[in-house]
């Protein structure tokens, strides 16, 4: 084993791309010569050694990226293998597997993936979806049944990537949830005048139209979904089409109480195809946006949700003089992240 | 020499109550000792004029340290953040309030280690107080030593970009105890968010991209700002009016 001088022995641009005190931002992964190359590996390898200290973790990133080869995948395996070192040495060894496009990346991975180290193991599952081939079917869908959550997920990405990559699109699960969909309900008569009547708060100045109202289901509560009076049956693209108007209002009912809140306010204003319409939060914030589209003599109606509603959320409908159909479409499936983590005091 | 009156400045810049800990209340440091770089004086001056806010996630924290990070693992950030401080205060830019906010491993799960995507994809799930950039440490970036965005976006739920920087922690050895490469580096990604580019000499916090291949190199040395990087980091959005 020689003892080079990573200071002289090498070229700058090596040195420089693993050396402790160095980082290059934002991407970490110079382009090496073949000698380069062949140092690195002699580096990560043992067979040389540095007299300065250098970043292993970059080292490993930028053998992945830069000298892909089967010298490089064994070394890269033997990070990977040994148990002793760092998590996240063997985290980037596998990731950088997941880059190196060769059937002796895919076996080395599998001869790890049982690893007890779970992000190690994560990483690897992560990599046999991106380099896999049919091999590693049988291996990964027996983790199926053993696995949960987080890396189940993987398991079944990686799966259906390789299904897909293998030209067996059959077995690939892709994800087959279906929106759920629920109907507007017409709320009139005793339930309508309730709800108007027991509007905790401003109603934004609206005179509420007691003949036509609607409700659906949100979660555990009703949402009553109001009309501003300027709406009438027999009239509505009418009043909808000539001028912007404060259409309307959602209200949720408080549980255990009696009375409703206001959720979301309801604007239209006209458009050169249509109107448009949004679903306002009381703090200005739009929850749902979207339009409303001439078909004849009706207007289709489309409203999507803009990130705020922790549900993936679309309404879709038609409205016509006579007629307000619509359907609410929320996504099963998982909903979205709270967004601002959690404080530490 | 002008006075500086603590308790005024830890009153209108920071909301502290009458009986706030300077350590705790006045830097932010909530992670045990410290040996600050900044004097109190210097601080307080810096805190007053132009400055900006700071959220630190830590991504798969758990109370009592039962997650993915040690306390010496905190105290590296906190340490990092110090070395930024003194970086910044060059330019007489502060770093005034530090929001210390954790992911918890159940919600933090896939982003144990981290790619540029999925830096990404960490900036949309979460966000802090939309007047602070944040700033996520993740117990590993794959591909680089952290990601951010150039000039990020005002408005944090900007969906579609990075709306933050994301970073791990450099190796322990890197300058032992002073953290110096980390602090580096977070000065780097925030400067970026804060409109600077790379630069070409490698003392330079933004780094060296000789070549302008659009990568910078920085190392221990990477410690300047100049008049014109001091400029344009005033300038932006997330420079917080005097207090």
């Amino acid at each position: 084993m020689s003892n080079n001088d990573l200071g002289t022995e090498y070229s700058s641009t090596l040195k420089n791309a693993i050396e402790l005190h160095k980082l290059n931002c934002c991407v970490d992964t110079p382009t090496l010569s073949k000698q380069d190359i062949v140092d690195l590996q002699a580096i990560l390898g043992g067979t040389k050694t540095t007299t300065i200290p250098i970043d292993t973790k970059r080292a490993i990133a930028l053998l992945s990226h830069a000298g892909q080869s089967a010298e490089s995948n064994e070394i890269l395996g033997s990070i990977l293998a040994n148990t002793r070192e760092k998590t996240n040495l063997r985290v980037s060894a596998a990731a950088g597997l997941g880059v190196s496009n060769t059937k002796a990346a895919e076996n080395i991975l599998l001869d790890n993936i049982d690893t007890t180290d779970s992000f190690v193991r994560e990483e690897i599952i992560k990599s046999l979806g991106k380099v896999g081939s049919s091999k590693a079917v049988d291996i990964l869908t027996s983790r199926l049944k053993t696995t949960e959550d987080q890396e189940h997920k993987l398991v079944s990405f990686a799966l259906t990537a390789i299904a897909f990559r293998e030209g067996d699109a059959s077995s690939a699960s892709i994800p087959d949830f279906e929106w759920h969909t629920q109907t507007l309900k017409s709320l009139k008569g005793k339930a309508l005048a309730e709800n108007i009547n027991n509007i905790w708060g401003s109603s934004y100045g609206l005179t509420l139209n007691k003949d036509i109202g609607f409700s659906a289901t949100c979660g555990h509560s009703t949402l009553g979904i109001l009309l501003n009076k300027q709406l009438s049956r027999g009239s509505w693209l009418d009043t909808l089409l000539s001028q912007a108007l404060l259409l309307g209002l959602i209200t949720a009912k408080e549980s255990q109480m009696g009375f409703y809140s206001v959720r979301y306010i309801l604007m239209s204003r006209p458009t050169k195809t249509g109107f448009a319409l949004t679903a306002t939060k009381t703090s200005g914030d739009v929850a749902l946006a979207g339009n409303a589209v001439r078909d004849g003599d009706k207007f289709n109606l489309t409203l999507l949700d803009v990130g705020l509603e922790r549900i993936p959320t679309q309404v879709k409908g038609t409205i016509s003089n006579e007629l307000i159909e619509a359907n609410i479409i929320t996504w099963p499936g998982t909903i979205r992240n709270a967004k601002h983590g959690n404080p530490i005091v | 020499m002008a006075t500086l009156s603590l308790k005024s400045i830890a009153s209108s810049c920071l909301g502290a109550s009458p009986s706030f800990s300077v350590k705790r209340d006045v830097y932010g440091y909530i992670w045990g000792p410290i040996d600050r770089r900044l004097s109190l004086r210097s601080h307080l001056q810096l805190i007053k004029d132009d400055a900006f806010n700071l959220c630190i996630f830590l991504v798969g924290h758990e109370p009592g340290f039962a997650g993915w990070w040690s306390q010496s693992e905190a105290q590296s950030m906190q340490l990092a953040i110090d070395v930024m401080r003194n970086v910044y205060a060059q330019t007489g830019v502060g770093v005034r309030r530090l929001f210390w906010r954790y992911i918890d491993t159940n919600e933090a799960a896939g982003f144990w280690s981290v790619d540029a995507g999925e830096a990404t994809d960490l900036t949309e799930a979460f966000t802090g107080p939309n007047n602070g950039i944040d700033v996520f440490f993740v117990k590993n970036v794959s591909d680089a030593g952290g990601w951010s965005n150039s000039s990020g976006p005002c408005d944090k739920d900007e969906k579609g970009e990075r709306t933050g920087a994301v970073l791990e922690l450099r190796s322990d050895d890197c300058t032992v105890g002073t953290n110096l490469c980390t602090g580096i580096l977070l000065a780097h990604e925030v400067g970026h968010y804060l409109t600077l580019k790379h630069e070409s000499v490698i003392t330079n916090v933004m780094g060296e991209d000789a070549d302008g291949n659009g990568i910078g190199s920085i190392d221990n040395t990477s410690l300047n700002l100049d008049n014109d990087q001091s400029a344009k980091m005033k300038k932006s959005c997330f420079i917080r009016p005097s207090c």
